[in-house]
């Protein structure tokens, strides 16, 4: 392999100098056509160039590992998670949290599935009540208490400040004790992740996909691939909208009862049921039809409570009612009872 | 010839100004396409102004920048690459002082391979190697002007410093390299 050159650098010609200053803009435009004259004439100033030139190209011919695709996805994935929460640790107006949190979709499709497992397994609160899992400590550290189903499949690590539970099949039933500056509870799914906000909460995996997210306390974001991502909330459980086209959700949900979240400076709307508005973060557009036919909704409540929702959206203002009385006399203990029961009356 | 700054393909002039006022809102959506439009160009930099294994996290440190001061961005350029390319220059400078980088120093001084061992093409190894014993400053300038293409008067707006000091800089980067390479990476 030919060395680069090794002649003297010493050159016999005085105005060598000038290749490089021409090069790098040091010239004007007149003394930069004169040497360039100058360099047709003399062969130590073309040498001189060309040296110039060829190390230029061996710059940029060094070789350079590009990552591969799965290797930049998760790197991607990794920074803007890491600037997400960069930005969840600011001070944010709150005139401009929604704009926020419609940003989240992107940064982390994240998880939402919680509490309907409680609605698949028979109810995880009727089996454990408030006992079932183990009393948390006191503010300071972030403090989760994880208990899973006997067939579920999950597994839990720290890894960079975040708490990562990873939930492969099953049911996972969650208390999150966060402070305002405590380690990120994140609970990777197969289709995306669910976030904690400082919440009880239930997620439900099957078949590789996130079917349910039901809240007792505090607020979960829930961000999926297939999905913008939603905020789900006591009384406002989400549920895998399998075949209704996905709807443009706000960043925004119905304060549907008492939250322990962290995160004091979220804005909450509270519409009028009334009027017709429904939580956004559980619409999903499901035609009013029976419960079989009801895609979404992987149980008799489940069909229920959505067509009651929306019969609500629609404007159906009575129709709705009817059908909440509907839910609180078929389920009386339902999850959704709290929203039912404010729909009804 | 050198090659000169091309717009990022593919992105309407002014989409970087929009995005990066979305993400002083908080608008992470907005990063992501910041992210996907110079992440790429962003790692290559890094990984030749300091080495592959660092490139990563210094792109992700210039990115958790770009959330802390997105408002500063005044949009004077139609790409925001050149300002990114000042930040991620300005955490390469820092690095220097970190801890960690005089371990990483230390571990590579001892598991570090010689170049006879190296069956690659030995000017490109002593290139590689030359370029490593820059310092930063003239690695940084070095890299920003002769593989991707900026100007001086660019380079300069850049790191925030003289054109003289660019001008002075490249000559020495220049210099330092090519008299390794003859004296066969001896040095």
């Amino acid at each position: 392999m030919k060395r680069w050159t090794g002649e003297s650098r010493s050159a016999a010609c005085p105005r060598t100098w000038e290749i490089e200053a021409a090069r790098d803009g040091r010239l004007g435009e007149e003394a930069k056509e004169r040497i360039d004259l100058h360099a047709g004439r003399c062969a130590e100033c073309r040498r001189e160039r060309d040296d110039l030139d060829r190390l230029a190209r061996a710059l940029r011919a060094l070789p350079f590992a590009e990552p591969d695709d799965l290797a930049q996805r998760r790197t991607r994935q990794e920074v803007l998670r890491a600037c997400d929460a960069e930005i969840a640790g600011r001070s944010i107006p709150p005139a401009r949290r929604g704009t926020r949190f419609r940003a989240a979709r992107v940064a982390f499709a994240v998880a939402v599935a919680c509490v309907f497992a409680f609605a698949f397994a028979n109810g995880w609160r009727a089996r454990h009540g408030s006992e079932g899992l183990p009393p948390t400590s006191s503010a300071g550290t972030t403090v989760v208490d994880a208990v899973g189903d006997v067939d579920s499949i999950w597994s839990r690590v720290q890894e960079s400040g975040v708490e990562r539970i990873d939930l492969s099949a099953g049911t996972l039933h969650l208390r999150v004790r966060r402070p305002p500056n405590g380690r990120r509870v994140v609970v990777h799914v197969p289709d995306g992740e669910i976030e904690d906000v400082g919440t009880t909460f239930h997620v439900t995996v099957a078949r590789g996909r996130t079917r349910s997210v039901v809240v007792d306390e505090g607020r979960v974001s829930v961000r999926l691939a297939s999905a913008a991502p939603v905020f789900v909330d006591p009384g406002s459980p989400w549920s895998s909208p399998d075949s209704a086209p996905p709807t443009s959700v706000e960043g925004t949900t119905v304060d549907a009862g008492p939250r322990t979240s962290t995160r004091d400076a979220i804005p909450t709307t509270s519409p009028s049921l009334a009027k017709g508005h429904v939580p956004e973060s559980t619409v999903h557009a499901v035609p009013p039809t029976s419960d079989s036919s009801a895609p979404s909704a992987d149980s008799e409540e489940d069909a229920t409570y959505l067509r009651v929702v929306h019969l609500a959206r629609e404007g159906r203002d009575d129709d709705a009612r009817a059908a909440a009385r509907e839910y609180l006399r078929k389920f009386p203990e339902g999850f959704r009872r709290r929203e039912m029961e404010r729909i009804g009356r | 010839m050198r090659p000169r700054l091309h717009l990022v393909p593919n992105a309407p002039v002014g989409a970087d100004t929009e995005c990066l006022r979305r993400v002083a809102t908080g608008d992470v959506a907005a990063l992501g396409d910041v992210y996907d439009r110079h992440a790429p160009a962003l790692r290559r930099f890094a990984a030749r102004a300091t080495n592959p294994g660092d490139a990563d996290d210094l792109v992700q440190s210039t990115f958790l920048t770009v959330v802390r001061i997105a408002g500063t961005y005044d949009g004077r350029t139609d790409t925001a690459r050149p300002w990114l390319f000042g930040i991620l220059a300005r955490q390469i400078r820092q690095r220097k002082r970190s801890v960690a980088r005089f371990a990483r120093a230390i571990l590579r001084m001892h598991t570090g391979a010689s170049a006879t061992t190296d069956s690659r093409d030995p000017v490109a190894t002593d290139l590689e190697r030359g370029l490593r014993k820059l310092s930063d400053a003239k690695r940084i300038v070095i890299v920003l002007a002769e593989v991707e293409g900026y100007s001086c008067p660019e380079i300069a707006d850049i790191l925030d410093v003289p054109v003289g000091t660019v001008w002075t800089r490249l000559h020495h980067a220049r210099k330092e390299l090519r008299a390794y390479i003859d004296e066969g990476g001896a040095r």
